[in-house]
């Protein structure tokens, strides 16, 4: 009977426990003195950096965790270990604490249910978290003391809290159709147990730059606020069988003592933004050079750019690298920080900036802005628009013809959260993006992630038969029309590889001119590693482009790419081998047109004919033959004046722009060197036909 | 039919012979599963036993062998007729049938051509269009059903058997055309009900398609193919519940049609209901387990179940049985994507693209 009695007691009891709030009073622990005087102490110690703020929030959790293990039922203490929570990257964790705390004194806080609206939403529980918010904003409006609180701001409270009720709208459709993706996490040589984030990469993936708090940061301090390393900036390659290799850091020349985070990288990886903090005119943004294989002191991208005491967070490179996409919190914008565009000028230095406007900017917060390799479509984060909860990552494509950006998109749960999701680049080819978070699988805190994006679901395609025909035995098959898969393919094409000396195959250091054909101008210069010799250029889809790669003392190499709007992505790795200055040495111009059937040069030619007359200027001793070559098709000798005459157009031509005839030569070769197989009846391709037909540049004296 | 009842003087009533006879001529053309519920085809007659001529008793002999599926010997009875009797012309039509019974399809066409010489008998242009079209020529055998209409146009089989010919030509309003007469003449003709059906559905008009199936159901609701149709019509008209319901009656009726386990599988795995279609394809492979489709549909369901292994074990097998199965390919490469086999994936889709899978290209998009 006793026992039976202990037992209805002890259920009686536990079923109680929920409801009734256990104050830190010795009185209620008179059987553990030692443990109510230990527990008492961990709490003093958690409210002591409580009270310091959220910054030290996730430091209290440790002491608070002690004295709720001694008393897990006090309302108090379970309020703010969910308050701590919320403000440490384990958000996971405060739901249960602030639960409780409610179920224990419904009264604990009138901030409980504003908390609690915070845990259901970073839960995803939509409408519990609507439901609490609401209960806040009730309890707010009609909280006379608020009104006569002069340093209470209504409003703001007010539109934070539609702000976030509005964000659960916006997360409850969004997570209905989430994206399909891989989420893989990039491995140890990249990330460590501290904290990695803010990566970017080349547009062909083969570089990755990316910001840590790892021990030995470079002056070894440690950042007083937060009691970690300061941030410094690492690298690493694509190794040969796909993986990263090991981050290096990038070098002293960059990293300094304070905080060094990386911000935007060129397509081709030979150039980054730095974002450097605290000591710079309230944060600034710099450039760093790959010279060979070390990285240029970051130099300050101008006061266009960085304004006096203003905070400049984010840039990027757009493929030509002409244009500059930065973030500044400066006055003038729709509010916070907003995303600002400049142009290079003539000089090269920054002018022209504005702001993207209100299509891309709102009242809330736009960040970590990445412009994608095809020039166009540009990916940012913000707190506005249809965010899901703090910052949502949107993409926005910008239409040159009608001068306009499309309303920005959210990328979709699950890379977004209701998280701040920021920092997020995309691979030229739009197949891989790599972002920051924090997962309970990680290597370390933070760690960095590449996402593969699959695309819509790929149907699968079911097939059935009838017996439609009563009196036909065998069944007829239904006809089957697979439903279309929508693909979005990156509109560009990466050309890449390495440029060394023909003979000798040395790597070489050498200008990379981009020409767009149509409009006769030099659009972009690069440069290809003087190490490596690698170049990378991204050429965004819809123009017909030249490509010149020159050296001093070596002839130039010609390269025509026409991308129509339509072309699929693609990457074409282009080795060039420079050919040094020397007498019987010859070249192809690859970015001379003339008319169909006709010797008359077309105006797209200007640049490279440009090209020419400038190295017959440098080189005033320079003899060269040019010489015609056609295909196969027609007749050999129709071919063979046609060649001449071509060849004599383009000495014409530099004659008149004031080389000497005595130093040109013009020669017609008909189809008499072919380069490929293609010779009169062997079936080639229109691309084959295409390498036959061209105009060669031979040195005849030097 | 009606060189029986000519024969008003024979004693011997051979209903059941008659049924056969007249039978052949409908059906030949088909193994049709379901054709001998074809009950429009009984003809009641009187064959009567006579001794007026030798030719006469060889002619009742050989139906009385055709009766008794006894083909050989109904064949020498009737050669023996005509040689007694060359200007004979219902023996030459009933050895055409009897020839055609045997398969020898040239040899039933010549003594139906003797016939028309004879009589222009519709009856055998009509049998000659089917001996046609078993041979494999359909135009002819359009010609003579056309000839068939022309001497009787009130021929309600030549009109239903014309249509089919138009609906394996893909001339579905054509066929709709026929059907229309043929119902118009016989206005309780189960078959043509269906089959116009089949040609409305083909035009993707399934509401229509639906209205002739119900038609074809209130003249005979123990047609199961029938019933599979309407399944697929509403299945395509995208009343998934509805078509569960009909592939269900059909499977009801025949419980060996792996076509409607098949097709009530992919109404389910369209209803979200996989667990269901699971269900009913392994039954189809139960009954057949060679049938490809199923493997395939099978697969699709292991797909959406989250079982990419298993799926990719169907469409292997599915493979095996049909090396040109373009969307087994195409489905097989979908698994291995989310196995992130990605170069098997792109292996397959290359594969499907090549075998004319519709809708392949898109998925390679990825795929370096």
């Amino acid at each position: 009977m006793l026992k039976r009695f202990t037992m209805l007691m002890l259920v009686l009891l536990s079923g109680g426990l929920y409801a009734q709030n256990v104050e830190f009073d010795k009185a209620n622990f008179k059987e553990d003195k030692e443990g109510f005087k230990e527990a008492k102490n961990s709490l003093k110690l958690g409210d002591e950096l409580y009270e310091q703020g959220p910054t030290f929030y996730k430091d209290a959790i440790e002491h608070y965790e002690k004295a709720n293990t001694f008393n897990p039922n006090n309302a108090e203490l379970n309020y703010k270990l969910g308050d701590c929570y919320l403000s440490s990257m384990y958000k996971y964790k405060a739901l249960p604490y602030l639960e409780k705390a409610v179920k224990l004194n419904p009264n604990v806080n009138t901030k409980v249910h504003y908390l609690l609206g915070m845990a259901y939403h970073f839960d995803m529980e939509w409408d519990k978290a609507i439901k609490e918010y609401s209960l806040y904003r009730s309890a707010v409006q009609k909280d006379p003391a608020n009104a006569q609180n002069p340093y209470f701001n209504m409003q703001a409270v007010m539109d934070e809290l539609k702000l976030r009720i509005d964000q659960c709208y916006n997360g409850r459709e969004i997570v209905k159709t989430p994206i399909r993706v891989f989420v893989d996490n990039l491995g140890e040589n990249i990330n460590t147990p501290h904290n990695e984030y803010g990566a970017v990469i080349s547009a062909d993936e083969s570089v990755i730059v990316f910001t840590s708090r790892r021990p030995g940061s470079t002056g070894g301090k440690l950042d007083p606020m937060i009691n970690e390393p300061f941030e410094d900036i690492y690298i690493a390659y694509r190794q040969d069988d796909g993986t990263w290799g090991k981050a290096q850091n990038v070098g002293e020349t960059v990293n300094t003592d304070d905080h060094d985070a990386i911000s935007g990288i060129a397509p081709d990886g030979q150039r980054f933004y730095v974002y450097m903090g605290r000591k710079n005119n309230g944060g600034d943004l710099y450039e760093s050079v790959l010279n060979g294989d070390v990285w240029s002191k970051p130099e300050s991208l101008g006061k266009e750019i960085n304004e006096k005491d203003y905070h400049e967070s984010s840039a990027c490179y757009s493929p030509d690298g002409n244009t500059l996409y930065f973030v500044s919190d400066k006055p003038g914008g729709q509010g916070g920080h907003d995303i600002y565009i400049a142009y290079k000028d003539e000089k090269g230095e920054w002018s022209e900036t504005k702001n993207l406007g209100t299509t891309i900017n709102t009242r809330f917060d736009e960040e970590a802005v990445y412009m994608h390799p095809d020039g166009k479509t540009l990916y940012f984060s913000s707190k506005g628009h249809n965010s899901m909860g703090g910052f949502d990552i949107f993409s926005s494509v910008y239409d040159a013809e009608a001068d306009k950006w499309s309303e920005p998109k959210n990328i979709g749960y699950p890379v977004n959260t209701t998280e701040d999701d920021v920092f997020f680049v995309i691979s030229g080819s739009g197949r891989h993006g790599y972002y920051t978070s924090v997962t309970n699988d990680g290597v370390g805190l933070r760690d960095l992630y590449m996402v593969t994006f699959l695309g819509p679901e790929k149907p699968m395609v079911l097939n059935n038969e009838d017996n439609l025909l009563a009196s036909v035995a065998a069944p007829v098959k239904e006809t089957v029309i697979a439903p279309e898969v929508q693909v979005k393919e990156a509109q560009l094409t990466i050309l890449k590889g390495v440029v060394s000396d023909y003979l000798s195959k040395e790597v070489l250091g050498a200008d990379i001119e981009i020409v767009d054909n149509s409009e006769n101008k030099v659009i972009a210069t690069f440069k290809s590693n003087s190490s490596t010799g690698k170049y990378l250029v991204s050429l965004p889809a819809g123009k017909n482009y030249g490509i010149a790669v020159k050296k001093e003392g070596y002839l130039f190499h010609s390269e025509n790419f026409d991308i129509p709007n339509t072309a699929a992505f693609q990457t074409v790795e282009k080795d060039v081998e420079l050919k040094k200055l020397s007498v019987g040495s010859k070249i192809v111009l690859r970015n001379i047109f003339f008319d169909l059937d006709k010797a008359t040069l077309r105006p797209e030619s200007t640049v490279e004919l440009n090209r020419l007359i400038k190295l017959m200027a440098d080189v005033p001793t320079l003899k060269i033959e040019l010489g015609g070559h056609t295909d196969s098709r027609g007749s050999d000798s129709y071919n063979q004046q046609l060649s001449e005459k071509r060849a004599k157009a383009v000495v014409d031509y530099l004659t008149n722009a004031g080389v000497a005839a005595s130093r040109l030569k013009s020669a017609g070769y008909g189809e008499t060197q072919l380069v490929n197989k293609c010779s009169n009846g062997v079936k080639c391709s229109d691309e084959q036909h295409q390498e036959n037909r061209r105009t060669e540049f031979k040195v005849l004296e030097l | 039919m009606f060189i029986f009842r000519d024969i008003i003087n024979q004693k011997l009533a051979m209903k059941f012979l008659l049924k056969k006879t007249l039978l052949l001529g409908v059906c030949a053309i088909g193994l049709s599963f379901s054709c001998f519920s074809q009950a429009d085809s009984v003809v009641q007659a009187e064959i009567i036993d006579s001794d007026s001529t030798l030719a006469d008793k060889h002619y009742n002999s050989g139906i009385e062998k055709f009766s008794s599926k006894l083909y050989k010997d109904a064949l020498a009875d009737f050669d023996k007729a005509i040689e007694l009797k060359p200007e004979f012309e219902k023996a030459f039509y009933n050895r055409g049938i009897t020839k055609h019974e045997l398969k020898d399809f040239n040899g039933a066409i010549a003594d139906f051509d003797k016939s028309i010489e004879l009589t222009k008998n519709p009856e055998s242009f009509f049998s000659r269009g089917q001996a046609k079209y078993a041979l494999g020529d359909k135009e002819a055998a359009l010609t003579d059903y056309t000839a068939a209409i022309a001497a009787n146009n009130n021929h309600a089989k030549a009109y239903y058997y014309r249509g089919g010919i138009k609906f394996e030509n893909n001339d579905y309003q054509a066929a709709i055309d026929d059907y229309n007469e043929a119902i118009r003449v016989k206005k309780d003709y189960a078959y043509a009900y269906n089959d116009r059906g089949s040609a409305k559905r083909q035009l993707e008009d399934y509401q229509g398609a639906i209205y002739d199936y119900q038609k074809a159901l209130n003249v005979d609701e123990n047609l199961a193919f029938v019933h599979n149709n309407l399944g697929s019509a509403m299945r395509k008209k995208g009343d998934l519940q509805g078509a569960i319901k009909a592939y269900s009656k059909a499977i009801g009726l025949d419980k060996d049609y792996f076509i409607a386990y098949n097709n009530r599988g992919s109404a389910r795995y369209d209803a979200g209901d996989y667990k269901g279609a699971l269900a009913d394809f392994d039954k189809v492979l139960e009954l057949k387990n060679d049938y490809a489709y199923a493997l395939n549909n099978r697969a699709a369901v292991k797909f959406k179940m989250e079982d990419y292994n298993g799926c990719v074990e169907d469409c292997s097998k599915a493979i095996e049985l049909d090396a040109n199965y373009g969307y087994a390919y195409l489905n097989r490469g979908n698994a291995k994507e989310l196995l992130r086999d990605e170069k098997g994936a792109c292996e397959d889709w290359h594969k499907a693209i090549e075998l004319g899978a519709d809708g392949a290209k898109a998925h390679t998009s990825a795929c370096l």
